[in-house]
């Protein structure tokens, strides 16, 4: 009766797998019970010098015979016959076989095996290989590595640790998005990000903050003008790093060649954790940590606000710089948001709220107001359960977070259930099923908001405290000037613009404005394997990923809105989106030994995968009917309605993939595959296309194993070739009308954005080669790989002559390449009984060109800067990235040649065109990590950098021309001369700036004329809408930097202290992340707060949120 | 057997597998939310609405593109001699006519390749779709044509229309050609206007003209006469651009005449003809009123102060007051603060005080933060007004134009009339113009977001003008006085055309900021003052003569360097225009 329910069982799952209809046979009897004679039995404990060893091979040899270990090591084997041959295995140790002659106990002793560390990697398609046969390169980092500092997300974990993998956080807390870059970028206009592909299923990821309208992810979930500043996340970051058993990195274009296009940036493939063993063992681990600000820029505490001497009145001149209040006659600071007022004198003056205070600056640090210490509480359990016929493990993980933000919280709950079936020794079925719930109340504000802009800087002569209660009158509005609003009387004595005014609204936005995000996502599959012959494998697999995602935001009113008769305020918005990606594939894998010394493998198999994205949007329309109503029905005007409320988006992929593998006595290893792909974002002509890769591994140390020396452990060589395609995103092709109405009316617009009908896929091509070697028993070890990647046909959205009549038009068109060098390297210099060091580093150079772009076009706008003040330019024959901005014009000819031209009005004169300034791609990025181990003490520290290429800095243009950034505090008095502004006021603030100004006859003189120091500060930071006003270069830094990435101290208690507890492992650590650069080249600014995840939003700092420094405590527990 | 059976069963698996079939792929390869097949009459909607940035007072325009740039040439608004400033390279992006400008075309294009389509008998009854949009097309490219000169036509919109990026570079066009096609045509418009069947959706459709056919013919005639006159004054078609003002004038064709047949755009609740702009605090430098225009409207001596029943009465229709004496007030976080009644101790401003170009670069910095930012000039008027009023309508063609072309011309002697009448109807349609608007509007948002929301303070420091006093006797008295002397009593250097040309000016306010640089470049009219630019390096030191072409047009378009890179500069002198035309006498 038994055997006919798991056979029921099998049927369900395979009816899932398989569409088509599929009938069973009876299964055979299982190979235990055929075997099962009562003969000989053994047994014992096999263990490794830590203590027993889980889950380890216990067989006879040559028959279906065998039993894994249980949770103490030990096994009962029956059966088995004299003479018969007892193989003890374990993944990562050596192999021992043991004549069985009747003894009833055998107790062995398992050595690592460091000679052939043939470790298994998941490779394309959930393909399980011996690394030694990989012709291509492979980075795989396991689970201890991932969870050692408590990150929130497992691709935070990544920093410094696979050469030629850049990670990139939107910061925003566990909320925040990350970015991964695997070899350079790869594409100009489309999405950059690998493919992550979750227990073999790809699963939805895509970038963050990019507002692609058919974005696959939930990034561009924004409701408006609200939204706009704040930090998105990205699918990846979903993944529970505490289920993560392996995560493997596929860089290659041969490695990922399986995949198609959607690997065109990489592959990321994570295992999760299986159960292990037989029996039933419980994980549970618990992490807090506290995430402090960091990095935020430090202010000026000498001078007060106020726009300058020159902006001073006479009656200002008479009264030191400040302003005298007619009702009162107390002298106040002219409240701007600038920063260049007297300085602090400690006199008495009228403060906002009409009391009396000494001008002295009242906080040197506002952002302590601003922010609160953000914390993370992790909890997870995980029950694992192992068996002969199946194993379970199901995990629940929930994550709290309070972010540093004065407001929200963001709560993930995620369940995971990961298992294997096996029906008989030739059925057997894997399944897994995460769900995962989140809830996100008011997501971060980016940082420039904070402390980059002209209206809302922060001064040390802001009371803070006081603006939280003041922001918000006793009627819950928004307060205001003087005199105004219904109670007049709570309104700020003056400041109402700038300063005042952009912190009030800060401080309302903040408390007065909710978003509240609730997402769902199920990400599930099965998974069948039917072992038709020893030699032959049918494996189906069928997985969704399903996102829903519903979200709300409301404003408060922030005044009544029966004062007016014409506006109201306040406003409700609500979105719905939901995105599934279906995924289903066959494979036939076949795997036999040819005579002596060649095996074969090949697979065949078929996939498809299909996504759907519906998002449906509405929001109030110039504020709220009745105050703090917030339901759509409530709007004060009729809700505008447009094709851009709802979107939708469909895409179907399918792919024909072969692949055979031949190898000649264990050192020779060849591999082809090919993929037939098929998409749906494509024309029919061009909808199906084929993509070929082929790679070598030669074991040299194999091969010539007599002569080689004994330390000389392993050494590969390897090479590889593949070609991957890639489609365009979907509807880039098509060609296709807009739609849109008025009142009563309606139209059609042809796009300004064309499709082409005549689109195909683009290629990459890319040649590897590499040499990888592990000596002295593994104690050290180095891989060197060299890559050259061309991407030809490059899918461009090509920006079209305005007279064409249209914008931009996809089309196949210019070829980029990406060539690098990878090394990595490890040591254990030391090793004694109870300590030791090891050492670990990678690094990468990658040098990215663009060899063509469309026919007779020779840049590509890539990103502006202050309104058009810097560029972004992307020129054929260079890197990606130039940036550009107005330079210093010069003498061009005789005595003064080369000397920069002063105006008449004492100041630079710059260059009417864009000159370039420097690129933004990095020459080397890299890690290097530290492990000391004593007794049972472990010390890690991994370090990540980055040299080479420049970076945007707008905060630090905002700080500098608020006069707010402490480099301006030297700025009159001693060193500087005698300055005249036409108010009449003379100060000490003059400055003559090295050049030469015009001597009236067409000629040169040295520049004699004096400028305002301040004057000249604020003509550098001018928002500009052409490159000749400001001088723009100094926004524009050197971006290099060493960071402490982690640090991690653990402690592993001894087993006979805590076996009284049950307990079979427990391990204590403290950590730290991100906690302080060794160099940073950008003064004052965190070079990683880039916002978003693609390449473009990560040329300027400041769009993330405010960065942070965290430390945390884990306490690790098996029963 | 069983295993034979059982690999059937796999394969079988795998075609079911298989089974997405072409049309799944197919399904998805279009965009649902967009449409592939195109009607003539939304197609037409959609076509007309590419002008927007020039028909109407969309964000660009009236914050970007005629304070930054037109309203400087034509000294229609106050600015400030700072560096640069007539130079403005990057001006595509105040409200990019240019780019809208190949759009139109190519939204034109589709619209002719859905016409020809149809079969014989549809077209008559679709004809007047494909009219409208080529007409209000004419009225933008006039004025595009009027930038630039040669610029392409026929080729646009090719790219998209054969999908095919070979096709996405046109030749330019020879300007002068360019001008006669549209003369030429915009009168075979008028003539079929006259004669064709009212398609079926037009009223719904035609958001300018609500289908009226006859409104229709207005329009394209008046278009004629504006670009008849603007080829008429020298060059190579003043001959042809006579003969089509005597031809218009003498023939009893129906034009703009009235108030009521203003050729113009509604402002709708909703949808893309919901233009209201936008508002803030830091536009303020961009809203000064022109010296130049203010002491044109009102007498020397009497200090800016304004007197009912004796000054020009659109003054306070079109400008805020400033601060009397250039006090600057104690309180002085933002302009609307100024002389606010609530507020102690500051005075009521009551003068009308332009920026004139000639502030020095010196005071650059005083002008800006102190005196803009404390009420010292006048702004303009725009809060619910032109601005933030919901009846407000965009105006394309407007009566008073098309009175002062007539009077234009009869001055000029092309076609036998009454100068003078003209003129001064033009002045009375101005101010009836001016008092429509300041009667029917309904303020929909006040000016400085939410914390203004005591219902605009700025409306405080207008007056409103007892518009009993302005009737038809007082008008005609005033124009005649302005016939042969200025406000301030000089009489006119170069007699009446001068006073015609310089209300034209005043009568286009800074409202049709481009319009005033055309009559300016053609006739010298009015005379003003414009100030060398102080920056030594200066690329353009007095107003340009022609724009240069977007930096993508440079960029991106293949033809450029040959066809037109070489005489692609600030100075060169379209066919139709004046050299030197802002040389005049400091007035």
């Amino acid at each position: 009766m038994k055997t006919y329910y798991r056979v029921q069982l099998v049927l369900v799952a395979l009816a899932l797998s398989f569409p088509g209809s599929m009938m069973a046979e009876q299964t055979p009897k299982s190979g235990i019970e055929t075997v099962a004679q009562q003969s000989g039995r053994i047994t014992g404990t096999v263990e490794d010098e830590l203590g027993p060893v889980i889950g380890a091979a216990v067989e006879v040899k040559g028959t279906h015979n065998g039993v894994v270990t249980d949770s103490d090591g030990h096994f009962t084997l029956s059966g088995v016959k004299s003479g018969a041959i007892i193989r003890i295995s374990f993944l990562g140790y050596v192999t021992q076989e043991i004549p069985y002659k009747g003894q009833a106990t055998l107790n062995v002793t398992l050595a690592e095996d460091s000679q052939a560390l043939g470790e298994v990697v998941v490779t394309a398609l959930g393909i399980a290989k011996d690394s030694k046969k990989l012709g291509y390169s492979v980075t795989t980092i396991k689970s201890d590595d991932l969870i050692k500092t408590g990150t929130p997300n497992f691709a935070t974990a990544l920093y410094g640790k696979a050469s030629g993998v850049r990670i990139q956080n939107t910061q925003g807390g566990a909320a925040g998005g990350v970015s991964i870059t695997v070899r350079g970028l790869s594409s100009i206009n489309g999405n950059t990000q690998p493919l992550v592909i979750l227990n073999g299923v790809p699963i939805r990821n895509g970038n963050s903050g990019t507002g692609s309208s058919n974005s696959s992810d939930f990034s561009n979930i924004g409701l408006g003008s609200t939204q706009m500043g704040s930090v998105r996340s990205n699918g990846l970051t979903d993944i529970n790093p505490e289920d993560i058993d392996q995560l493997t990195i596929l860089k290659g274009a041969a490695a990922t060649a399986l995949y198609g296009s959607e690997a065109a940036n990489g592959a990321i493939v994570i295992t999760s954790k299986k159960a292990k063993g037989t029996g039933i063992t419980v994980d549970v681990n618990a992490t807090f940590q506290a995430n402090m600000v960091a990095y935020v820029p430090e202010i000026q505490t000498k001078y007060g606000p106020g726009t300058g001497n020159g902006d001073w009145t006479a009656e200002m001149i008479a009264n030191d710089g400040f302003r005298k209040d007619a009702a009162t006659g107390k002298l106040y600071p002219a409240y701007s948001a600038y920063q260049w007022g007297p300085a602090y004198d400690g006199r008495e003056v009228l403060y906002i709220d009409g009391s009396t205070r000494a001008y002295s600056p009242i906080s040197s640090n506002p952002w302590k107001q601003l922010f609160r210490t953000g914390t993370d509480q992790t909890y997870n359990i995980a029950i694992n359960q192992g068996g002969e016929n199946s194993s379970n493990r199901f995990s629940y993980t929930t994550l709290l977070e309070t972010p540093n933000a004065l407001t929200g919280s963001y709560s993930k709950h995620n369940f995971s259930l990961i298992g294997n079936l096996k029906f008989n020794d030739k059925l057997s079925l894997d399944y897994t099923a995460n769900y995962i719930t989140q809830h996100v109340v008011n997501r971060s504000q980016a940082s420039i908001g904070m402390y980059g802009g002209f209206n809302n800087m922060f001064g040390a002569f802001l009371d803070i405290p006081l603006m939280k209660r003041m922001y918000k009158t006793s009627l819950g509005y928004k307060n205001n000037d003087r005199g105004s609003g219904p109670t007049p009387n709570e309104a700020f004595q003056y400041g109402s613009d700038g300063f005042v005014h952009g912190v009030r609204e800060i401080l309302w936005d903040t408390n007065e404005h909710e978003s509240d995000e609730l997402e769902q996502r199920l990400i599930a599959s099965v998974a069948p394997t039917w072992k038709i012959f020893p030699f032959l494998t049918a494996k189906g697999r069928l997985s969704t990923d399903y996102t829903f995602s519903k979200m709300t935001d409301q404003s408060n009113s922030s005044f009544p809105s029966a004062a007016s008769t014409n506006e109201s305020s306040g406003s409700y918005s609500t979105l719905s989106k939901y995105y599934q990606v279906t995924y289903g594939d066959i494979m036939l894998m076949f795997d036999k030994r040819l005579g002596e010394k060649f095996n074969l493998t090949a697979n065949v198999g078929w996939q498809a995968r299909s996504e759907k994205m519906n998002s449906l949007s509405l929001g109030t329309n110039g504020g709220l009917m009745i105050e703090n109503t917030f339901m759509i029905g409530n709007s004060y005007k009729t809700i505008n309605v447009s094709n851009d409320n709802e979107r939708k988006m469909e895409l179907l992929k399918t792919a024909w993939l072969e692949t055979i593998g031949l190898s000649y006595d264990d050192f020779l290893f060849l591999d082809l595959t090919g993929r037939q792909e098929k998409s749906s974002t494509l024309p029919k002509n061009s909808r199906s296309y084929f993509y070929p890769s082929g790679s070598v591994s030669f074991l040299y140390t194999d091969a010539f194993r007599d002569n080689m020396p004994s330390w000389y452990g392993y050494g590969k060589l390897r090479v590889s070739y593949g070609i991957v395609g890639n489609a365009p995103e979907a509807y880039a092709a098509n060609m296709a009308y807009t739609f849109g109405s008025g009142p009563g009316w309606s139209y059609n617009q042809v796009p300004n954005n064309l499709g082409n009908e005549n689109l195909k896929p683009e290629k990459t091509k890319e040649f590897e080669i590499g040499i990888e070697n592990k000596l002295f028993n593994n104690r050290a070890g180095f891989e060197v790989s060299y890559y050259n990647k061309k991407i030809t046909d490059m899918l461009l959205k090509t920006a079209l002559a305005p007279s064409s009549g249209s914008e931009t038009m996809w089309v196949n068109s210019g070829v980029m390449s990406n060539k690098g060098v990878e090394i990595s390297a490890y040591g254990t210099p030391i090793e004694t009984k109870d300590f030791s060091l090891e050492l670990k580093t990678n690094l990468a150079f990658n040098k990215n060109k663009i060899e063509s772009l469309v026919e007779g076009i020779n840049f590509v706008e890539t990103g502006d800067f202050a309104s058009k003040v810097g560029k972004n330019y992307s020129y054929v024959g260079r890197p990606m990235g130039d940036f550009l901005a107005a330079v210093n014009q010069v003498v061009e000819e005789g005595p003064y040649k080369g000397r920069k031209i002063v105006n008449t009005d004492g100041n630079y004169v710059m260059s009417q065109d864009y000159e370039f300034i420097g690129n933004a791609m990095p020459k080397v990025v890299g890690g290097l990590g530290v492990t000391l181990s004593y007794k049972r003490f472990v010390l890690d520290v991994m370090t990540d950098f980055r040299f080479g290429g420049y970076i945007a800095n707008d905060c630090y243009r905002y700080t500098m021309a608020t006069g707010v950034n402490p480099e301006t505090e030297n700025r009159e008095g001693e060193g500087f001369l005698p300055y005249t502004y036409t108010n009449g006021l003379t100060t000490q603030t003059g400055i003559i700036l090295e050049g030469v100004v015009s001597d009236g006859n067409g000629g040169w003189k040295e520049n004699d004329k004096v400028i305002a120091y301040e004057d000249y500060i604020n003509s550098k930071n001018a928002w500009g809408t052409s490159p000749g006003t400001p001088n723009a270069t100094y926004q524009f830094f050197k971006n290099n930097w060493w960071k402490l990435r982690e640090v991690s101290l653990s402690y592993n208690f001894p087993k006979d202290l805590i076996k009284h507890a049950a307990l079979k492992n427990l391990t204590l650590a403290v950590f730290g992340r991100n906690l302080f650069y060794f160099h940073k080249s950008i003064p004052n600014f965190d070079p990683e707060t880039s916002n978003g995840t693609d390449w473009k939003s990560q040329l300027s700092i400041g769009g993330s949120a405010s960065p942070t420094r965290s430390v945390g405590v884990s306490l690790r527990a098996t029963f | 057997m069983k295993k034979i059976f059982l690999y059937s069963a796999l394969l079988a698996a795998m075609v079911t597998f298989n089974g997405c079939s072409e049309d799944d792929f197919d399904s998805k390869y279009k965009d649902p939310s967009k449409v592939s097949e195109v009607t003539l009459d939304k197609m037409m909607s959609g076509c007309m609405l590419r002008a927007n940035d020039w028909a109407c007072s969309t964000y660009g325009r009236y914050f970007g593109y005629d304070p930054q740039l037109m309203g400087k040439l034509a000294n229609s608004l106050g600015f400030t001699l700072s560096g640069s400033v007539y130079y403005d390279d990057e001006y595509e992006d105040y409200g990019q006519p240019y780019n809208s400008y190949p759009s139109m075309v190519t939204d034109f294009r589709k619209m002719q390749e859905v016409y020809d389509a149809l079969p014989d008998e549809e077209k008559p009854k679709n004809e007047g779709y494909l009219l409208a949009a080529e007409t209000h097309l004419y009225g933008m490219m006039i004025f595009i044509l009027s930038e630039y000169n040669d610029i392409p036509f026929k080729e646009i919109g090719l790219v998209a229309l054969n999908g095919d990026v070979s096709y996405a570079n046109p030749h330019y066009e020879d300007g002068q050609q360019l001008f006669e096609m549209i003369l030429d045509r915009l009168g075979e418009i008028d003539k079929k206007f006259a004669t064709i069947e009212k398609p079926s959706a037009f009223g719904g459709q035609d958001f300018i003209n609500k289908g009226d056919m006859t409104l229709w013919r207005r329009y394209a005639n008046s278009l004629r006469l504006r670009a008849a006159l603007r080829v008429s004054t020298q060059g190579p078609l003043a001959a042809k651009g006579q003969a089509i003002l005597k031809e218009i004038l003498e023939g009893n064709y129906p034009i703009v005449e009235d108030l009521e047949q203003n050729i113009k755009i509604a402002r709708q609740s909703s949808g893309p003809l919901d233009i209201e702009g936008g508002s803030g605090f830091d536009w303020h430098n961009l809203q000064t009123g022109s010296a130049e225009m203010i002491n044109r409207m009102q007498k020397a001596g009497d200090g800016g102060v304004w007197v009912e029943g004796q000054d020009d009465p659109r003054l306070p229709l079109m400008y805020c007051m400033a601060t009397a004496n250039g006090e600057q007030p104690t309180d002085i976080e933002s302009e609307v603060v100024v002389g606010d009644p609530l507020k102690t101790g500051i005075a009521l401003p009551s003068v009308f005080r332009g920026a004139s170009a000639n502030t020095s670069y010196d005071t650059f910095n005083d002008m800006f933060f102190n005196r803009l930012n404390r009420g010292y000039y006048s702004r303009v008027r725009r809060n619910g007004f032109f601005w933030g009023n919901k009846n407000w309508d965009h105006q394309i063609v407007s009566s008073f134009e098309i009175q002062f072309i007539k009077a234009e011309v009869y001055q000029r002697g092309w076609v036998a009339g009454d100068a003078k009448a003209a003129f001064k109807e033009g002045i009375r349609q101005s101010i009836k113009f001016l008092f429509k608007y300041q009667n029917g509007r309904s303020v929909t948002e006040t000016d400085n977001g939410d914390s203004d929301y005591l219902n605009g303070k700025q409306q405080r420091y207008v007056i409103n003008p007892d518009q009993s006093i302005y009737d038809d006797a007082w008008i005609d008295q005033f124009a005649e006085a302005r016939w042969s002397t200025h406000i301030n009593g000089a009489p006119y250097t170069d007699g009446n055309l001068e006073a015609i040309l310089e209300q034209k000016w005043v009568a286009f306010g800074y409202l049709y900021c481009g319009e005033q640089w055309c009559d300016l470049r053609r006739t010298g009219y009015p005379r003003m003052y414009y100030e060398k630019d102080h920056d030594v390096t200066a690329i353009v030191p007095y107003p340009c003569n022609r724009l240069r072409y977007i930096a993508n047009e440079r960029n991106y378009n293949v033809h450029f360097q040959d066809e037109v890179g070489t005489y692609d500069n600030y100075s060169d002198v379209l066919f139709w225009a004046k050299a030197n035309w802002h040389d005049g006498p400091t007035w």
